[in-house]
Order: C-alpha cells, then structure tokens, then sequence
C-alpha cells in the first residue's frame, strides 16, 4: 500500500501543556510532518477546523477547562468539519475507564495512550491513512447517498479479494448497507456466516440490530441481552437494547437498561438526556433528575446542548418539591444562553408554570407577563414548551392566546399520538377537556381528509394535483408527519415513474430532512431512504 | 454488625490507590518530560528516568487490568487483524528503549497480509509489549520475534540471549494455573496469561509457555491465541 507523501499534509495539534505540545511536534518534525498548527483550546481548534482543512488531526483529551478532546471530535463531527480522509487522533494520558468508553463509543480514527513513541504515531498515522484509502470510494458514495454504489464496490472488493487484513471490516461495512437497503436477508446472512466460524460481538450485534429492523423486538432483546451478558463493555448494546424495550411499551426495563449504561460509560450526553426521557415516563424523578443534571454538566461545552435540558431540569425539580432549586436553574439558562429572546420566553414560562404550581400566584404572574413581552418568539419553542405556554395562558386567563397555541398545536401533532395525550392531560388538569377533544376530532377528521383526497387524486393519476393538496397543507402544519411522509412518497413515486434530476431529487430531499428533523420514528424512513438510494443510484449512472 | 460486612474490600481500595498513583505518575512523567525539554539535552539521565516511570506505570496498568477482570469490567474486543500490523505496533512502541540499550531485534513473520490474527488488536500488543520489554532488559545484545500456527493456535513467541527464566518463573503446561507473583517479571506473565485467557472459542482457551529453549540461549516466552 502505496503511503501517502508526509510533508503535504497537514496537521492540526491540539494540546493545552505547551511542553508536551513541544514534544509531540518534535516527534512530529522526526516522521516529517512539518506542515503542523499548534492550539492549546478546543475552541480555538473549533475555530482552526473552520478555516482550513487538515489531514491529521492530533487532539489531546484532558484539555484543561473547555471543550474536551472528545466534545471537539463530537463538535467537528456534527458540524461536518472533518473531511472524509482525515484522520482524527485521541491522545490520553490516562486510561480511566468511563473516558475511554466515552471514546471508543464516538470512534476516533484511532486513539493513542501516552507515552508513545514518535515510531508508534507514524505507524498509526499511516494505518488511519491506509484503511481510509481503502474504503475511499465507498465511503464517498455513501457520503452521496448513493448506497447501491457503495454496494458494488464492497462486491467487488470482496470478489477481488484485494486486501485480506480489510476482509472483516468490509464484511462488516457490506452488512450494514444491506441492512440500510433493507436487504434483511444478505444482512443475516453475512452476520451469520461470521458468528459460524467465530464469536466476533459486532456481528452479534449486527444480527441483533437486523431483528430490530424487522420488528421483531422480542427476538432482538433476547440477543442484546446475550451480548450484553458476554460483552458488558460494548456499550451501543446498551441504548440498542432500550430502543426495543421502548417499541414494546417495556419503559421501566429500557430505564434500567440506560441506567447500567450510564454507570459504566456516564459521558453520553445524549444517553443521559435519553435516560431522564424514559425516566420521567416511569415517573421516577429522582433517576430523572440525576440523569439531567448530567445532561447539563456534560452540555456546558458541547455542541448537543440545548435549553430545554435546564426547563427539563427545572421542572423535574419542581415536582420534587425543590423550587428554589429550579429558579437557581431558570436563572442559571438565562446566564449560559445571554441574549436570546427565545430563551428568556422559555425561562419565565417555566418559571411561570413552577411558580403556579408551589402556589405563588403573584410570582407566577410576575413572570407571565414578562413572558408575554416575547409572545413573538414562540415559534422558535418546542413542542412541549409550546404546552407549557398554553398552559400559563390558561393559568392567567388569556384563553384565546392559549386556544391559539393549543389550535397550532394540535394540527401540527394530530398523528403524534403520546403528544396528544399529554395535551390532552394538561387541558384536563385545567378543566377543558371537552374542548380539547372536540378540537382533537376536528383535527384529526381533517388532516384524514385531505390526506385522502391526495390519495383519491393520486390514484386518478392525478400526481400533480395531490401534491400540491399535501403542500398546501404542509404550509399550514409544517410539524405534521403524516402529511411530510406522504409528500415524501408521492414524489418518490413520480421521480420514479418520470426518471431522477438534481432539481426532483433536491426537492424530495427537502423533505427527507424535514421528516428527520422532526424524529419521525426510524422505521417509517427505513424504505424512503432506501428508494433514495436506488433513485440517486440512477441518478448518477445517467450523468 | 457482624464480621463479613464490617470487613474491608481490600482490593477495591487499592484499585483506587493504583488510581491515585496513576495520576501521580503521569504528573511526573509530565514534569520529566518538561525538565528534559527545557535543558535542551537528552542525558542518560533523563532516559532512565522515563525508562523506570514507563515500568512503574505499565505495572500499575497490568494491576488495574487485573482488578477489572476480576470484578468482570474488562473490555475485550476481539476481530481480525493483520500480524504486520501487531508487529509495527510492537517494534515501533519500543524503538528508542532497543535503541537505547542497542539491541537489535529480528522480526520473523509472513510479510504478506493475508496473516490473520483473531484477537483483541490493543490486549495482544500491549501484553506482547511488556514482554518485550522485559526481554529488553536481560537480553545482551539480540532478541527474535515470531509467530506462526501450530495446532489451529495461533502463536507469538519471544526469544533473547540473556540468561534465562529463573525457575520459578517457568510454565510449560496449559492447563497450570499461574500463581507466583516473583517481582515485575512474574506480575507480567500473570497478566500476559490472565489476557491470553480471555481469548477463547467453545472449547480452547488461550495460554502461555516459557522455557529456557531460546535459539539464542536465553529466554523463551510463547503466547498461544486459539
């Protein structure tokens, strides 16, 4: 395997001790890599990685206080500043085992514990090089969407049998397109000729995870629980095997599942606030609280933070009785978000709520009208802080603003069933549940309407005519995810029946973000994004 | 209360200490490295410095790794890889010490990828590389690196032209039970053993060998991997 020429590339060295970061250039300069840019902060990395494109990305973990190296990996990641060849390169200095779970779960390029020797990083360097080499082009048709692409090259690379040593982990790579492409059986297949010859975990996980593609939840808990049992450190298991306990209505299981995840690996932001999630579900505050209080200390650098986790937090301790608490949280949102107005809304609505709820009426007040002052920027909210401010609408007699709220509502979420129900609960907390239900018919009667009269339209052949119905009404409802799926179907069938362009495959793509953007459950995007794929896969064979 | 629960969980407590001297020496070797920068020469000194903090820690590490086996918190992540690769990693994490002590060391190995190891890629070598560390320090001047298949295991043995295992540290039957714990040498063989333990198939488990049948005359250690 032909290795790449050092001198060009360039590397990002980020390292806060200015002796070690000395030392590490040194070892640099040896292997002749001399092209480097030295930070000693995850910001200022942030901000280099913004600017400029590098090859190698050398980041030290423990880097004082900030952004850690593992928030920089994630940030990078998310706000997609890394390149696909790059490779990103955890140093260590210690091996404390939450940090290295939290590590292997966001899967570096390749991790590094010191001391090492400048040999040693030219050999991982040239690894990370070569493995990314090797999946380049499939990796660049995934990264196009282009997954029937990416499955030639893996056939053809598995027919070839062009590098031995990347056997398994194009096997494995082969596996998970098919699954993506729903190709169940070509998945278990591969899973199964693997666990034949040896017990590797990813393959049982992988065969696992194909159960669960197929719903069939009781088949995959049974494995994740096996792996579990021999692999307690692989810790996606963890979060896997919850997601099944959750599509069977198992909450109090799915909430122990993620609590022994959270003992062993506690620094997943996004596995916490799933935990506080299913918490509150099973009424458990106190594991709720817990769960988001991490959720906030591990947020205060990271890029998955967001403002609902300290109302989140508030309002937990509040049904613990800790008021004075949640107002010291309250206070502390403002502090972290300054100068954002939808912020402070969400604040004194809580606050508001909170207020009400431990019988201070007066204080409750106080903050109601502060939050009215910014009734603006309501939409920027939540759905369930759009609730909550229906909520103190009522509270403070401004029923229509709250019917209004409740209206948007409403129509947005009709075919968000647990939503609904929550809706439904405050609205009966407050005594107007027959309004409530009389508008949810209402609703419901007329979000079915329309979308049948686009079905009636599009079985008449009249594509154009049911698409512009479901447009019109995704104007109205943009939150709405039946209407969002139906789009996203109509116009992958008149893609299809007409043939793919850039401009039709924008469009629907358009939508496909908009339906992920909105969680619409994985399982209903499972086939749209395989049709994508196929029609992209046309696409680019015509170009 | 009665005397079960009153006792002390002795070796939770000096996990934890191991934790703390961990730490401790990291700072240190931190401030080592930072003395030997700023003198801007590297003397024998500084050498045998990191030489002495890179042993003490990797014994801390072996007795961490130890502990969360025994309490079955051990992360093994066992796939296939390339022997070439295990070899680089291993020569290359040991190159200044080798230098530094000018020995030289022969690699023996099919220098082709399609020499496919089932194991736990960072387990394997960092076991090996303690190995070779030791061997490092008795050899004279020469060790061999080798590896091969014999009876469907895979194996991985070390060779040097020191003076040999002393007898205590010699085990040549899979199925003993390691249980000496003779200074860093013994600590590392019982931790290279408790690891290639945790290589296992349905009815093989994976050990170790040392005998003093090196070509070279000294020492010979041989880890097997079903």
């Amino acid at each position: 395997m032909p290795i790449k020429d050092l001198k060009l590339q360039k590397v990002l060295l980020i390292e806060d001790f200015p002796s070690m970061s000395a030392a590490i250039k040194t070892m640099l300069f040896s292997i002749h890599l001399t092209n480097i840019t030295e930070v000693t902060t995850g910001m200022a990395a942030i901000h280099a990685m913004e600017g400029e494109q590098f090859d190698i990305i050398l980041c030290d973990y423990n880097l004082g206080r900030g952004k850690n190296g593992l928030q920089v990996l994630e940030e990078s990641r998310e706000r997609k500043l890394l390149r696909p060849h790059t490779a990103f390169i955890i140093v260590t200095a210690e091996n404390i085992q939450s940090m290295v779970l939290g590590l292997v779960e966001n899967n570096p390029d390749d991790y590094l514990s010191k001391p090492f020797t400048a040999q040693l990083l030219l050999t991982r360097i040239q690894r990370a090089f070569e493995h990314k080499e090797f999946f380049k082009r499939i990796d660049e048709a995934i990264f196009e969407d282009n997954y029937p692409l990416a499955i030639e090259f893996c056939d053809l690379y598995l027919r070839r049998k062009k590098s031995n040593k990347m056997h398994s982990a194009l096997l494995r790579k082969r596996a998970e397109l098919a699954l993506y492409m729903l190709d169940y059986e070509m998945a278990q297949n591969i899973y199964r000729t693997i666990l034949k010859k040896r017990e590797l975990s990813w393959a049982m996980i992988g065969l696992a995870v194909t159960f669960q593609h197929q719903e069939k939840h009781h088949e995959a808990i049974k494995l994740f629980l096996d792996i579990i049992h021999k692999y307690p450190m692989k810790m996606q298991s963890y979060d896997l095997l919850a997601l099944s306990y959750e599509a069977i209505d198992e909450h109090s299981n799915a909430q122990h599942t993620l609590h022994d995840a959270v003992k062993l690996s506690p620094n997943i932001l996004k596995r916490q606030r799933n935990l506080a999630y299913i918490a509150k579900k099973t009424g458990d505050w106190y594991a709720a609280e817990a769960a988001e209080q991490s959720v906030l200390s591990l947020g205060k650098y990271s890029i998955f933070r967001k403002p609902t986790d300290f109302s989140n937090l508030a309002q937990t301790l509040d049904s613990l009785n800790k008021t004075i608490e949640a107002i010291e949280v309250l206070k502390t949102l403002i502090k972290e978000f300054p100068n954002d107005p939808s912020v402070e809304l969400l604040s004194h609505i809580t606050e508001s709520e909170i207020f009400y709820n431990s019988d201070d009426i007066e204080l409750s007040e106080h903050a109601f009208i502060k939050a009215l002052d910014l009734k603006q920027h309501q939409n920027t909210l939540e759905k369930e802080s759009k609730l909550s401010m229906a909520k103190v609408c009522h509270i403070n007699h401004r029923d229509e603003l709250a019917n209004d709220i409740l209206d948007d509502l409403i129509s947005n979420h009709i075919d968000d069933n647990e939503f609904i129900t929550d809706l439904n609960n405050m609205n009966r907390s407050l005594g107007h549940e027959d309004l409530t239900d009389n508008k949810i018919d209402i609703a419901r009667k007329q979000m079915v309407e329309t979308n049948n009269e686009a079905i009636n339209l599009f079985k008449k052949g009249k594509i154009n005519d049911a698409i512009a119905i479901l447009i019109e009404a995704f104007k109205k409802t943009p939150d709405n995810k039946t209407i969002i799926l139906n789009i996203i179907k109509i116009l992958l069938h008149q893609i299809k029946i007409s043939k793919p362009t850039t401009h039709n495959m924008k469009n629907v793509k358009f939508y496909i973000e908009k339906a992920r953007a909105g969680n619409v459950a994985q399982n209903k995007l499972n086939r749209i994004q395989m049709e994508y794929a196929k029609l992209m896969h046309q696409l680019k064979q015509g170009e | 209360m009665s005397q079960s629960t009153n006792r002390i969980d002795f070796a939770t407590i000096l996990a934890s200490s191991i934790h703390d001297m961990k730490n401790s020496l990291a700072s240190i070797r931190g401030l080592i490295t930072d003395i030997s920068l700023k003198s801007n020469n590297a003397t024998p000194e500084f050498s045998q410095l990191e030489i002495e903090s890179n042993r003490m820690n990797n014994s801390l590490i072996q007795l961490l790794s130890l502990y969360k086996m025994e309490i079955e918190q051990f992360n093994v992540a066992i796939d296939e890889y390339a022997v070439e690769d295990m070899f680089a990693d291993i020569t290359a994490n040991q190159s200044n010490l080798l230098k530094l002590n000018n020995i030289s060391i022969d690699t023996e190995y099919e220098q082709h990828d399609d020499d496919l190891c089932f194991c736990d890629f960072d387990l394997i070598t960092s076991a090996l590389s303690t190995i070779l560390n030791n061997a490092q320090r008795y050899a004279n001047s020469k060790i061999i690196l080798s590896t091969g298949i014999i009876d469907n295991y895979r194996y991985f043995s070390i060779e040097d032209d020191g003076r040999g295992f002393t007898e205590d540290l010699l085990v040549n039957n899979k199925q003993t039970d390691l249980n000496f714990y003779s200074g860093n040498t013994g600590l590392g063989l019982y931790f290279v053993a408790a690891i290639a333990k945790l290589h296992f198939t349905e009815d093989r488990f994976g050990y170790i060998q040392t005998s003093n049948e090196s070509r070279l005359g000294g020492a010979k250690f041989s880890l097997f991997l079903p």
